[in-house]
């Protein structure tokens, strides 16, 4: 969106002079959070309705020349929301604060997903913020940002593209031995005023994904899924959020993660990238998580590859609530 | 359901910094593109439609 970079039309700079799009179709995505998620799954409709064979898909952020805050806070009722929950972290402070005080969740335990997913980083050469001694003290000790987000339980603002090339079957197995097939995609939208909103549960991700699994024929996503690269914005995200995907119970995201289950050796990684705690170009982040999902599948990870993947989800979070879930496998589902 | 399967064959990301001075918008996407494209050994010629956003 103009807001953002600070220029308007981007799609003639970056669609026709960066991407090949000179005498092609291209079309121009803003869904704000989703953006990337929103960008793939229009990329695999176009292939998958037939009208096309190959697509290029691309997701990008470069915010020096604007201002993400800036842009967010016109987004927002101006009488009623502006004051309270425009921007981005206001919002998520509520919804850390408001999960906390439900289900007990300690600030311990959202520290603990950023050593996760910094340390998780250290592995992918092109992570942002790449942590490999990174602490639960140094996390919990970072300056408050909006209560109870510390520095450390945010995502950075980063910059960079992520460009990826879908193709139909027939094409497909001309390119490569190991394509990445999407199983699933499936977008749930929910908005109501975020002062009347409960702020936890995420109900987006739960329609999203129970509409995916259904589909992919996923009856037990901790033991069916072999990875997972979700959009978590904030460390108090991350735990919220594996419960909205099933993953476990509501209110044992804490628990999930003191088990060791979403760690790089448990059963169900979580964001074995480093997720979004760790890079988020905006507009690319989600579409980085597609990328990540798809890596996975390749078994092109290097040293951040989880062993045996057959089939990853990759999902997109938004600032209407918003959330995309894809699943991809290393077979067509037919 | 879909008429066509779907994959996902090629794969380009840039380094992922705070801020990326080094290069401008174009030159800045050129960079996955470029690495997406040489991944599938493809040629611009070869895409068939370009879907792209950023915020």
């Amino acid at each position: 969106m103009d807001h953002f970079e600070g220029i308007n039309f981007s799609e003639l700079w970056t669609g026709i002079d960066a991407a090949p799009g000179y005498l092609k179709p291209v079309v121009k995505i803003a869904t704000g959070g989703t953006t990337g998620s929103s960008l793939a799954i229009c990329g695999y409709h176009n292939i998958a309705s037939g009208i096309y064979d190959k697509v290029l898909v691309v997701g990008w952020e470069k915010l020096n020349e604007g201002g993400a805050t800036t842009g967010i806070i016109t987004a927002f009722d101006p009488v009623w929301e502006r004051p309270s929950l425009a921007g981005a972290l206001g919002p998520l402070a509520l919804m850390a604060g408001m999960y906390s005080a439900k289900y007990g969740i300690t600030p311990e335990q959202a520290a603990k997903v950023t050593v996760k997913n910094r340390s998780n980083a250290a592995n992918n050469p092109f992570a942002h913020l790449q942590m490999p001694d990174i602490t639960i003290d140094y996390v919990m000790s970072s300056q408050v940002i909006s209560y109870p987000l510390r520095l450390h339980d945010c995502c950075p603002q980063s910059e960079g593209a992520c460009a990826l090339i879908f193709a139909n079957e027939k094409e497909a197995k001309k390119i490569t031995d190991t394509p990445a097939w999407f199983h699933a995609v499936e977008t749930a939208h929910y908005y109501t005023f975020g002062t009347d909103d409960k702020m936890y549960d995420l109900p987006t991700a739960t329609i999203a994904s129970k509409k995916a699994y259904k589909r992919a024929g996923i009856k037990n996503p901790i033991k069916d899924l072999d990875v997972a690269e979700i959009y978590e914005p904030t460390s108090w995200s991350e735990l919220s959020w594996t419960e909205a995907l099933g993953f476990c119970k509501p209110g044992d995201g804490g628990k999930l993660l003191d088990e060791g289950i979403t760690q790089m050796s448990g059963e169900l990684p979580v964001n074995p990238s480093g997720g979004v705690l760790s890079t988020n170009p905006i507009g690319a982040t989600a579409l980085v998580r597609v990328a990540e999902a798809a890596i996975q599948i390749m078994d092109r990870g290097g040293k951040r590859q989880v062993p045996d993947v057959e089939k990853a989800l990759a999902m997109g979070f938004g600032g209407s609530l918003w959330t995309e879930v894809m699943i991809l496998g290393n077979e067509p589902l037919r | 359901m879909p008429k066509q399967e779907v994959a996902v064959v090629g794969i380009g990301q840039t380094k992922f910094r705070s801020k990326r001075r080094d290069v401008n918008i174009p030159e800045m996407i050129y960079e996955a593109v470029d690495m997406a494209l040489k991944d599938a050994e493809l040629e611009p010629g070869d895409i068939d439609a370009i879907i792209i956003g950023n915020i």
